[in-house]
């Protein structure tokens, strides 16, 4: 059975770092080892500090997190709110500028990611999949 | 010891130990935006306090990518000022981490905090040597 759990949150570092810890209970909950879930949960914890950075001029603003179970995956959607900015590329190998580190550790640490802009125009999302094995 | 907070599992500790000219820096828990500012006053402190400075990570549960900048600029720092910073016993998620980001081409890191004490008295040896020359 497919379930998505949606979260509405706002930057602070003791919300993002609820939110990660909460993702790591769900994939552990859902299947995923001890190691994978402690990846899955750091590459979230990256997700959630880049929107925080990247998003809000201030740090501050709201947050969005889709949580959906299926049988074969966890995906994680966070999306932001912020201004329109030039939608970044996933690192393929360990970029030099410290600023695209957290997406290269992302990139490495899930099955999937992708980064769209949201249809609204307004803001960004970063969804990260991670398989679940074979129940 | 020196223990500049009580342990609290949403927070970081970092005791610090001065072993024969070394602080051995032993942050325990989980280094993130909330903590990374205090894990870098820890770190300053240390390279005031020792000729050199290890970096025991066994109880470090969590480190991303803002707590590895603290450790990179620290070990710029450490140049700055002449002293040795390494790193000791990273658990497997955080040796992993390392592993992608290639730290262990930047700062020394090793298995266990025995080894890193001493590898760090070896390198104070090497560089005094290299300087009295």
């Amino acid at each position: 059975m497919t379930w998505t759990l949606s979260l509405n949150m706002q930057t602070a570092p003791d919300a993002l770092r609820a939110v990660r810890r909460m993702i790591y209970a769900v994939v552990r909950q859902e299947g995923l080892s001890e190691t994978n879930a402690r990846e899955f949960e750091l590459a979230i914890g990256e997700a959630l500090s880049n929107a925080r950075t990247h998003a809000y001029s201030n740090g501050t603003g709201p947050l969005t997190v889709d949580i959906t179970s299926g049988t074969a995956a966890v995906a994680v959607v966070i999306h932001d709110k912020g201004a329109p900015i030039t939608l970044p590329t996933v690192p393929i190998s360990l970029p030099s500028d410290p600023r695209a580190v957290g997406l290269f550790l992302v990139a490495s640490l899930v099955d999937e990611v992708k980064i769209q802009r949201n249809g609204n125009g307004k803001g960004v999302s970063i969804t990260m999949t991670k398989m679940l094995p074979l129940r | 010891m020196e223990s500049a907070r009580s342990p609290s599992r949403s927070e970081l500790t970092c005791p610090t130990y001065v072993v024969d000219g070394t602080a051995l820096v032993h942050p325990q828990g989980e280094i993130d935006l909330q903590t990374e500012s205090f894990f870098a006053e820890a770190l300053r402190s240390a390279l005031e306090r020792g000729d050199s400075v290890v970096v025991d990570l066994s109880g470090t549960q969590y480190i991303d990518s803002t707590g590895i900048h603290v450790l990179l600029q620290s070990r710029k720092q450490a140049d700055l000022v002449k002293r040795a910073f390494v790193l000791a016993a990273p658990s497997r998620l955080v040796r992993k981490i390392f592993g992608i980001l290639e730290i262990g081409k930047r700062i020394l890191i090793y298995d266990t905090v025995e080894a890193a004490l001493k590898g760090v008295r070896e390198l104070l040896a090497v560089s005094r040597n290299e300087g009295g020359s």
